[in-house]
């Protein structure tokens, strides 16, 4: 048996997000921090403290609702209850079902692509893509790389192809920016690599001989000086 | 700019509490400002994503949640757009609300941390899965915390005479 029906949970909710917001003596943790916690991006010990501090304090409540709503606010639940019973049960089953359904169809519709591509494209496949409005791809090697070998590397479009860089840190204070490249690489020199960044943050814009310009997503490259060099 | 502006504003309107909406301009504007200082300083080569807006947003609004808790605090005085937003409701269900609030906290801090956590995450929205995440336990472990907390807290209610 439950301790609360539903609607009692709810209402404990609701008089929690209705409080003043105050702060707990012995101070509240920097927004950043709360941010981070709400963004599951801190590590197991500080999480659990800043939870803890969210179980005495209103505004820090208040201020890391907010931040998840921000973040996923599809994963906000709707009623705001614990599933019992049957229903629990089917949304185990749904959990496993959903993705498994989705993961059928989404590799049924990607072999179908593949497959249709090949046949109409036997040229190298990723730029050919890009040229109809496709990404630029980076390559798995960037993913992560020692300060001091940190090549950038994306997916080459035809002959010709002239391409922009502007790499950031995670402050998105830019480390560099060079135009013209000819080659779809880019050697980050170590010195504008601040010992403090460990993620680096990068964007292509290609230009290509058709005049055409095709910009990347913003790709993310670890920084860890135990990674193997590039060769 | 007028797509950032209509960026920044869609940001902010998702970080503000109810009760700060009429000051949901005057918050996108600080979020502007300190973009464009941003953007002075590369020399308009950076460009923001959702995410850095949302953080952006946040931030500003949280300062504007702590400036005016802090007045309040000082100056013992009620914050009138709080009040604004209690009386537009049923003032006294809000204070029932308030007080009912205030006891949960105090019950929450008699009860082992493990499941304080899973309560309090509960209790700030989060169902068993996510709680799970959040604690990196398993499901069944943040039920089982869940289910011993939220008896604790009926419990710890019931004694002070409240039911919610």
């Amino acid at each position: 048996m439950k301790a609360f029906a539903d609607e009692d949970v709810a209402r404990l909710r609701e008089a929690l997000s209705e409080e003043e917001p105050w702060c707990a003596p012995g101070g509240c943790p920097n927004k950043e921090e709360l941010w981070e916690s709400a963004a599951g991006e801190l590590d197991p010990t500080e999480n659990e403290t800043i939870i803890l501090h969210l179980a005495r304090c209103s505004e820090c409540s208040l201020v890391w609702r907010l931040a998840r709503e921000m973040i996923a606010p599809d994963r906000i639940p709707s009623s705001s209850v614990t599933p019992t019973g049957h229903r629990r049960r089917w949304q185990s089953w749904r959990r496993v079902l959903v993705p498994a359904i989705a993961a059928t169809m989404l590799i049924g519709v990607g072999l179908s692509t593949a497959w249709l591509l090949r046949k109409n494209a036997p040229s190298p496949p990723v730029f050919r893509r890009q040229q109809d409005g496709g990404k630029i791809l980076p390559s798995p090697r960037t993913h992560e790389v020692p300060r001091t070998g940190c090549r950038l590397e994306w997916s080459a479009g035809p002959q010709g192809t002239r391409y922009d860089l502007i790499a950031t840190d995670g402050a998105l204070e830019i480390l560099s920016t060079v135009k013209g490249l000819t080659r779809p690489e880019y050697d980050l020199p170590p010195e504008m690599i601040p010992i403090s960044t460990t993620e680096v943050f990068w964007r292509v814009t290609a230009h290509l001989p058709d005049g055409r310009t095709i910009s990347s997503d913003t790709f993310t490259t670890m920084i860890d000086d135990a990674a193997p060099a590039q060769e | 700019m007028e797509a950032l502006a209509r960026r920044v504003r869609r940001a902010v309107g998702r970080s503000c509490p109810p009760y700060l909406v009429s000051q949901a301009d005057d918050i996108a504007q600080e979020v502007l400002l300190q973009l464009l200082r941003k953007l002075d300083r590369t020399e308009g080569k950076t460009g923001f994503s959702s995410m850095y807006l949302l953080k952006a947003a946040h931030g500003v609004t949280v300062d504007e949640i702590r400036r005016r808790s802090r007045r309040r605090e000082q100056t013992g005085m009620e914050d009138e757009m709080l009040r604004n937003q209690s009386s537009a409701a049923d003032p006294e269900r809000s204070a029932l609300s308030r007080s009912l609030g205030r006891e949960i906290r105090r019950c929450l801090e008699t009860m082992v941390p493990p499941r304080r956590e899973a309560v309090t995450l509960h209790l700030l929205g989060c169902a068993v899965p996510e709680v799970a995440t959040r604690l990196r336990c398993s499901e069944k472990s943040a039920d089982n915390r869940l289910y011993r907390g939220m008896k604790n807290l009926r419990d710890c209610l019931t004694g002070k005479g409240l039911r919610p």
